[in-house]
């Protein structure tokens, strides 16, 4: 009996799976991955026949002529002129020619070199300097701001090489460099001298004057920033950054694990694409357009917000609690309008709750659920393409409720004065409680439900801290449990 | 003795996994493969070369069959 091989198939399910990949996650860059690691492909290829024939040598079963033959040769070939034509055209395309392999994880070279280490440290005046510009390439860096009026930097140089000598060249090549024009201070590795094999990644540990600007650039690695009055300035290619106690942020990053500032006194503007944002305690406004895949949170901001990425966009005026989202789901909590909620693709449940001022929402997919819980209310404008819509209305409240679904189930728990009426294939629950602002919930597709929250009814802010109503939110912190003695 | 029919076979996938890992360690900012590519050759030879042996018999590969 002849078994047919599993790679042919195999093959077609990677194909499949990659372009469905690059179909639901377009922010992963799929094919930068298969530029870089389609050789793999060869080594899992044979990997898997040598298996395949060992077995059933081990079977006694008769083998074939050749393990590969001539069309899968021909396959392979084709693949490999494909493979090194497509990894060599996005290695030009992303990168100057100083850096071979730039983005790609440096895999081979790790296995191969050994890496040798280089203590720098450096040290200059600055006083009158009103700006420091660190341009590193590859490396982490930490700056934190001091009270004294000099630049010191202290940290290591790390090279990646074959043998000691070929290490001690590159060192040779790239020195750190401090130099100052006008009220400027440069800090430079130099790293983009050196145009040989080695990779070189610079660690380093900045103490600049407090009241300075600081303006980071790099390729990769991270930019920590702690500690500085004036404004951050973050430009990279892939960083994780982490700024604390800032004057103000502008970050930009084509692409990061997570971005991260904290008590920031101005303005803070994030550009660029990345897994996690977290921003806490801004007091400026705050300008986001990022395309993320991760999660992200936004607390305590005490002036607008406004982010948008790729497929959704959000707008708040103020945010005493929390706004959590994440590819699938954005939940907040004690905010203040007007808000305006937009997520034009994909699917999106939102749950907001303890928020006053008019909400406007769009979804193309997903459920609402909406608990104001404030007075006094607010219009509300809620629709959805597809998904459940419910609404709890404080049961005290004046307001004009008009909640439609045009197919799918309605379930009044508010009781009188709203009345239900059926409609085609879907419903409405509508009613007036009393001279108040316009409630409209609409979903296209999916059941409409309208609850009474009895709640604590919270007076409208300004008294920042909200706890979450009592027993209607289910998402507030779980209901006490009886503890026994 | 089929050890001979046992290297021939196993001749292509070995040759695959090479020229990948070749491949791997081109990309990967290694040596390029301009510069390696006759590591195949070599396999190729050592293939042969073994299969030549089994043939005769005189190579002591473990198992009896």
């Amino acid at each position: 009996m002849k078994r047919a091989s599993l790679i042919a198939p195999l093959i077609l399910m990677l194909i499949g799976g990659i372009f469905l990949l690059n179909n639901v996650r377009p922010d992963l860059s799929i094919w930068r991955l298969v530029a870089s690691y389609w050789p793999w492909l060869l080594v899992g290829w044979g990997a898997i026949r040598v298996v395949e024939i060992l077995v059933s040598w081990q079977k006694g079963e008769p083998l074939p002529r050749f393990g590969v033959n001539a069309g899968e040769w021909i396959f392979i070939i084709f693949l490999c002129f494909l493979g090194a034509g497509v990894s060599s055209a996005s290695r030009i395309g992303n990168w100057s020619n100083n850096w071979p392999g730039g983005r790609f994880k440096m895999l081979g070279w790790e296995v191969m070199g050994e890496s040798y280490d280089f203590p720098v440290k450096a040290e200059q005046q600055a006083e009158g300097v009103k700006k420091v510009v660190l341009e590193n390439l590859r490396g982490n860096a930490r700056i934190v701001g001091s009270d004294g009026l000099v630049v010191k930097v202290e940290g290591r140089t790390m090279i990646r090489a074959m043998d000691r000598p070929s290490a001690d060249r590159a060192n040779a090549q790239v020195p750190l460099v401090l130099s100052r024009q006008g009220d400027i201070l440069y800090i430079r590795t130099s790293q983009e001298r050196w145009t040989g094999q080695e990779r070189l990644t610079a660690d380093l540990d900045i103490v600049v004057p407090r009241s300075v600007n600081v303006e980071c650039k790099g390729r990769r690695g991270d930019f920590e920033v702690t500690g500085v009055t004036g404004t951050v300035d973050v430009d990279s290619d892939n960083a994780g950054v982490r700024l604390s106690d800032v004057g103000s942020a502008r970050i930009e990053v084509r692409r990061s694990d997570t971005v991260r500032a904290l008590n920031v006194k101005g303005t803070v503007e994030v550009k660029g694409r990345g897994e996690d944002l977290d921003l806490e305690n801004i007091g400026g406004q705050v300008t986001v357009d990022f395309r993320y895949t991760g999660d992200l949170r936004f607390r305590q901001l005490a002036k607008p917000i406004r982010f948008r990425s790729e497929s959704s966009e959000l707008a708040m005026e103020r945010i005493n609690g929390e706004v959590r989202m994440s590819r699938g789901e954005l939940e907040a909590e004690d905010f203040v309008g007007p808000v305006k909620i937009i997520v034009r693709a994909g699917s999106r449940d939102v749950k907001l709750s303890n928020f006053s001022q008019a909400v406007e929402i769009q979804l193309e997919r997903g459920d609402i659920d909406l608990r104001p819980n404030r007075m006094p209310l607010a219009a509300i404008d809620a629709r959805t393409r597809s998904g459940a819509v419910r609404i709890a209305m404080p049961s005290k409240a004046a307001f004009q409720l008009s909640a439609v679904t045009k197919r799918g189930e309605r379930e009044n728990e508010f009781g009188e004065p709203l009345r239900e009426a059926s409609m085609d294939r879907g419903g409405s629950i509508t009613g007036t409680t009393g001279a108040g602002p316009s409630i409209s919930v609409t979903t296209e597709r999916g059941s409409v439900t309208v609850l009474r929250s009895e709640g604590a009814v919270l007076p409208a802010p300004p008294a920042p801290p909200a706890p979450s109503a009592g027993p209607v939110a289910p998402k507030s912190p779980a209901a006490p449990k009886l503890q026994e003695q | 003795m089929n050890h001979a029919n046992l290297l021939g076979a196993l001749r292509g996938p070995v040759l695959l996994i090479v020229l990948g890992s070749l491949f791997v360690v081109d990309q990967n900012g290694g040596v390029s493969f301009m510069n390696t590519w006759p590591a195949l050759i070599i396999v190729f030879g050592l293939f042969k070369l073994l299969e030549a042996l089994a043939a005769k018999g005189s190579l002591p590969l473990g198992g009896s069959q």
